[in-house]
């Protein structure tokens, strides 16, 4: 089978509306180069072919299908189209995104089906190639590259299994089947007793065969992609865990600091405002002064050594203190005086004040009351900075624990707990179809069974009665030996054509990766390096390219290659080799690339192949008006958003570096 | 009998800081005041003001006589008395001081002491940008303050 990627077209999506052509009919060109600076909508373009093409956008939720929306954009639908040719037939999904209402429609065009048809319809033999995990191989981002090496991925078992047609093996077994089913019911028979009833049952066991290898393939694939996911998860919520520990402990020791900043504070501020209460404490200038006043005090003799009391007491003596008799003028002179005297209680005060400031000691000096304070404002000083960096610590760790948003974790907690116990749901089942199942009587039959070899048991069982009652017994063994023929085929199929793929592989590795010793060691579920555990990004592109090219060039259906960002990891002489590798491997590669890879990697192209398009695309903004001077107009389609030009030399001189 | 009076604006302006550790009294904030007021020389009399105590609290017991030494001190430079002059000066110490078992003040005395803690708020007022909102910072500007007066002087 032969699929082509003929084109695309985006209206109204959170990319620019644009129309890309890859073909001109039914003929794709062999190697399509879409030059889309940073910020075009690269992703989005890739995401939307990846859900036009495999119908998951129906299983998408209101807010998956709202991210798609153009912000700030009042409308309230976007339309991708792709356009495929299947062995040269047009097929073509219309994908229809509701952003009012958060859903997503199909509508499937196949002129060899009645035309349009609503949902995402393809015909069954195109149908396998759709799948998700067949599209991955085909239309992929850089990080794809590296599933190939991850143990718990089956991309790379799948990329044999499909691209090798494997699968026409198992095919081939059911024809088998059917073939010796009509067979015994045309053939006469020797007794009816129980035919009818028996082919029943082998009808039924047949189709639960079918039915539970289909559950076993979902359950393998969603037990490693739930694995994968639990994984993600844990490792998000142990990341913020481990995050918000760190800053929770940082938080707590910060308010332990902080409340310790704070009591040296109340300290230091309760003993600076003690220290305060002394004036001679607060300024050297109260205590000079004070000295001084004690100092005049005592020049001047205040207070005296008499006091107002002690003449008021001469005055009632008939005798001066000198002798002589105590006259009226002597008394009224005496009293008259008597008042310049300070009283007893005066100069006690005087006194108390004096011998206060005598006890004071050193004014100024180490030892000071003032010097002891000032040390004190000092201390002050530094614990009110230290308390505002422990406050401005608190608050910054605070806002971080509330910016790590304990209900992320929450969420994912849930997720998790949800995928568990999908996860363990999807192991339970594996466990039970790989089970060996119960061993029945003769005449039981169990088509409720999950155990495929119960089924299988069954089936033969129940085969060779109808044989015999039909005496088509001949035909039943051959027709077992050509399903073990057929299965013992496949295994030996896949472990020669692993074996062949690697020597091809690493025939090409060497090429491509002249400078590198990276060899493939054997191919699992995964791909296996010889000797390593893992690789850097562009080795495991580089070697994810060649296996898939490889396999891609072995198996007899051509897919196109769809990647975004072909050479962005890999280093100029390795885009070199795999640009000069990518037309022999594949009959349609499309690159969705920025300008600076095209350094390497589009020359080579350009030489290996004759049939390259050339095609760049770029939004209409105020920043971009100066190109469209540059603009081939016979060359462009310009639409309201966006701008895209069929030329190469248009595509060869574009350099915009920053995002438009 | 006199009192120590705060003036009522100062007790507003002061009213974030003046009521919480290491506050303890309403006289710390009177303290303060009489503190700039002496730094400065600044007195005013003529304001509404709220009586607090007639005597020393015991937070200020131990530093009565400085403050009442400090008062005579600012009166000496307020008057021009002439401090050789004995007569004056006792006349001045008279006028001031009495023991009177409450606060050693003369009526006089306290409504001096209480003019310069008034003028003292006004210099505090005027020289800061604003009133203060936090004590620590306040006790750490505060002698700067104080010194800036005594400077000035």
């Amino acid at each position: 089978m032969r699929i082509s990627l003929l084109g695309w077209s985006s209206d109204g999506m959170r990319c620019p509306d644009v129309k890309v052509d890859l073909a001109d009919g039914m003929e794709p060109s062999a190697v399509s180069l879409i030059q889309m600076p940073n910020g075009t909508g690269k992703t989005t373009t890739l995401s939307l072919l990846e859900a036009a093409m495999n119908g998951s956008a129906t299983n998408w939720s209101e807010t998956e299908v709202r991210d798609f929306r153009r912000p700030g954009s009042p409308t309230e639908k976007g339309v991708f189209v792709v356009r495929l040719a299947v062995d040269g037939k047009p097929l073509t999904f219309e994908l229809t995104l509701d952003f009012g209402r958060g859903t997503a429609v199909y509508r499937t065009t196949n002129p060899g089906s009645g035309g349009v048809q609503p949902n995402w319809v393809p015909l069954p033999s195109v149908r396998r190639f759709l799948k998700p995990e067949f599209l991955n191989l085909f239309i992929f981002d850089g990080e794809f590259a590296g599933k190939l090496f991850d143990q718990r991925q089956l991309e790379a078992e799948y990329a044999i299994e499909a691209l090798c047609q494997l699968y026409v093996l198992d095919d081939v077994a059911g024809f088998a089947e059917e073939a010796w089913n009509r067979k015994a019911k045309q053939a006469p028979v020797k007794t009816e007793a129980g035919l009818a009833k028996l082919q029943e049952s082998h009808r039924a066991l047949l189709k639960r065969k079918a039915e539970v290898a289909r559950y076993r393939e979902n359950a393998q694939v969603g037990a490693n992609k739930l694995a994968l996911e639990i994984e993600e998860l844990d490792r998000r919520i142990k990341a913020k865990l481990s995050g918000g520990a760190q800053t929770r402990e940082r938080f707590d020791a910060a308010q332990e600091t902080l409340a310790s900043a704070a009591n040296k504070l109340t300290r230091v501020s309760g003993d600076a405002m003690q220290a305060l209460r002394m004036p001679i404490a607060l300024h050297t200038a109260f205590g000079r002064d004070l000295v001084q006043l004690k100092e005049g005090l005592d020049k001047l003799r205040l207070p005296e050594n008499s006091s107002a009391q002690f003449f008021q007491e001469l005055l009632e003596e008939v005798d001066c203190i000198c002798g002589r008799e105590m006259t009226e003028g002597a008394r009224e002179e005496i009293r008259a005086r008597s008042e310049r005297y300070l009283d007893a209680a005066d100069a006690g005060t005087i006194n108390a004040l004096k011998a206060d400031i005598e006890g004071v000691g050193e004014i100024e000096g180490e030892g000071s009351p003032n010097a002891m304070f000032a040390a004190l404002v000092a201390e002050l000083a530094t614990a009110r900075k230290e308390q505002r960096l422990a406050t401005q610590e608190v608050d910054t760790l605070k806002k971080q624990l509330k910016d790590a948003g304990e209900t992320d974790i929450d969420a994912w907690e849930a997720e998790q707990v949800l995928a568990m116990e999908k996860y363990e749901g999807c192991k339970k089942l594996l466990e039970d179809i790989d089970a060996a199942g119960e061993e029945l009587d003769e005449d039981e039959v169990d088509v409720e069974t999950w155990s495929m070899a119960s089924l299988e048991r069954q089936i033969r069982a129940i085969g060779s009665r109808i044989a015999k009652l039909t005496d088509t017994l001949t035909v039943r063994r051959q027709t077992e030996l050509i399903v073990r023929i057929l299965k013992r085929t496949g295994e030996l199929a896949r472990a020669e054509i692993k074996r062949e793929l690697i020597d091809a592989c690493n025939e090409t590795i060497a090429k491509v990766l002249v400078n590198d010793p990276l060899r493939i060691a054997g191919i699992d579920r995964s791909l296996r390096l010889s000797g390593q555990s893992g690789a850097s990004v562009g080795q495991t592109l580089s070697v994810g390219y060649v296996f898939l090219m490889t396999v891609l060039n072995r198996g007899n259906n051509d897919l196109p290659l769809v990647v975004d960002s072909p050479a962005n990891p890999i280093d100029a002489g390795v885009r070199r080799r795999i640009g000069t590798l990518i037309p022999k491997l594949t009959k349609q590669f499309v690159g969705l690339t920025i300008n600076t890879e095209r350094e390497g990697f589009v020359p080579a192209l350009q030489a290996a192949s004759s049939d390259v398009r050339y095609l760049t695309m770029f939004r209409r903004t105020p920043g971009t008006l100066p190109l469209m001077a540059q603009v081939p107009a016979d060359r462009a389609t310009v639409t309201e958003s966006s701008v895209l030009v069929h030329d190469q030399a248009f595509f060869e001189g574009f350099d915009i570096e920053e995002e438009v | 009998m006199a009192y120590f009076r705060l003036r009522k604006d100062a007790e507003k302006w002061f009213r974030e800081i003046g009521d919480a550790p290491p506050f303890k009294v309403k006289w710390d904030v009177y303290y303060l005041c009489l503190m700039a007021g002496f730094a400065s020389g600044r007195s005013s009399e003529s304001t509404a003001a709220t009586d607090l105590t007639e005597r020393f609290v015991e937070e200020y017991r131990p530093a009565r006589h400085f403050i009442i030494g400090l008062l005579v001190i600012a009166e000496l430079k307020f008057t021009g008395v002439n401090r050789t002059d004995k007569a004056q000066v006792r006349e001045l110490f008279k006028k001031l001081v009495h023991p009177n078992g409450t606060n050693d003040l003369t009526d006089f005395g306290m409504r001096r002491m209480n003019a310069y803690a008034s003028g003292g708020y006004e210099y505090l007022a005027e020289n800061r940008e604003q009133r203060p909102f936090h004590v620590e910072e306040f006790l750490q500007s505060y002698p700067a303050l104080i010194a800036k007066a005594i400077d000035a002087g």
